[in-house]
């Protein structure tokens, strides 16, 4: 499995450190086939950290429709899921991330432990594999 | 601090890094946050906790005559305000994390209680265990010029009437000797 990560605009780079240390040897997560992509054409799951901005919206949209099909998107942190502290109607903000792309599993927290993160990701393994023996 | 990242350090040389997880149990550091949890036996539904919220993680709803507090994560920042803002210690910050969910209202922790209704209107006013915890307060720390007779009609007229009665003369000097003595303190 593939992921690509993406900070979706506005986010204060905890949750990036967390899946930082969540692919260090400390938790490995190559144990159970998880590698980072370095492009998302080459992704299978989609990591998604912060609040979408009024500017990111587009890219994200864009790296979104990039991931080829069958494809999982994990929404990771209080931001990605609710905007966090912020109201989404809050100038910059373009509301939560699951009003423009399909969310498949979430991932509380601020920031979540690596633990949690990958637990997330496992689950959109899981959820993949099963879209993918439905569409067969 | 300094010694404690040497002894990490060298941890690296000395024994396996991979943590085994999930098969071992997480590591929580010192001072850890994680999700808040309610006590449902301690809280008394002040709502200090959804005041102080920064995120407004915390909701308040009144149905019923029943106040039910609840605490979701998605919103959550775990910066442990509520905790600190207890009075009572019911809210603490577990150590444990979020388990994923492809559900994100499914993240919570939740209360219920039940409310004093006003003796002149009806209307839900406070849960009955702030109630008795402001009772036992005030006869602790102003016994001597409040009677509990005074103090359990006060705790059961709601806000709006009691507006109404400090109008009247007798009620009226209660309040000004309650205030006098607050101002002294
Ligand atoms: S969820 Fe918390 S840690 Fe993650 S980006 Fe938002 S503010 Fe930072
Ligand atoms: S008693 Fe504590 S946990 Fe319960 S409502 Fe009040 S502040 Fe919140
Ligand atoms: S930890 Fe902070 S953000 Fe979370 S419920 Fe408590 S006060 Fe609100």
């Amino acid at each position: 499995m593939w992921l690509y990560h993406a900070p979706a605009g506005g986010l204060c780079n905890g949750c990036d450190i967390e899946i930082a240390a969540a692919i260090t040897p400390r938790y490995d997560v190559e144990r159970f086939g998880i590698l980072l992509a370095p492009s998302p054409r080459h992704a299978d799951i989609l990591l998604i950290a912060g609040q979408m901005t009024k500017h990111s919206r587009e890219r994200l949209l864009r790296v979104y429709q990039q991931v080829p099909e069958p494809k999982a998107v994990v929404a990771i942190g209080s931001c990605a899921i609710s905007g966090n502290v912020f109201t989404t109607d809050n100038y910059p903000l373009a509301g939560t991330i699951d009003q423009v792309i399909p969310v498949d599993v979430y991932v509380p927290g601020c920031p979540p432990k690596p633990e949690a993160i990958i637990l997330g990701v496992v689950k959109a393994i899981e959820k993949l594999e099963k879209r993918t023996a439905e569409s067969i | 601090m300094k010694s404690s990242i040497i002894k990490e350090a060298l941890k690296y040389f000395t024994s396996p890094v991979t943590e085994a997880f999930p098969a071992t149990k997480p590591y929580f550091p010192k001072k850890y946050r994680g999700p808040p949890v309610y006590d449902q036996d301690k809280c008394m539904g002040c709502m200090a906790c959804a005041h102080v919220c920064p995120a407004d993680a915390i909701t308040v709803t009144e149905k019923d005559g029943k106040r039910a507090l609840e605490v979701w994560y998605g919103k959550c920042t775990f910066c442990a305000r509520c905790e600190e803002a207890c009075p009572v210690d019911a809210i603490h910050l577990m150590e444990k994390y979020g388990i994923p969910s492809e559900d994100k209202f499914a993240f919570k922790s939740t209360v219920t209680h039940d409310m004093v209704k006003c003796k002149l209107c009806g209307k839900p006013i406070i849960t009955v265990r702030h109630a008795e915890w402001i009772r036992k307060n005030l006869i602790e720390k102003m016994g001597d010029i409040v009677g509990p007779e005074e103090i359990d009609f006060f705790l059961t007229v709601c806000r709006e009437c009691r507006h109404k009665i400090e109008n009247i003369p007798e009620l009226r000097k209660l309040l000004i000797r309650v205030l006098v003595k607050g101002e002294k303190t």
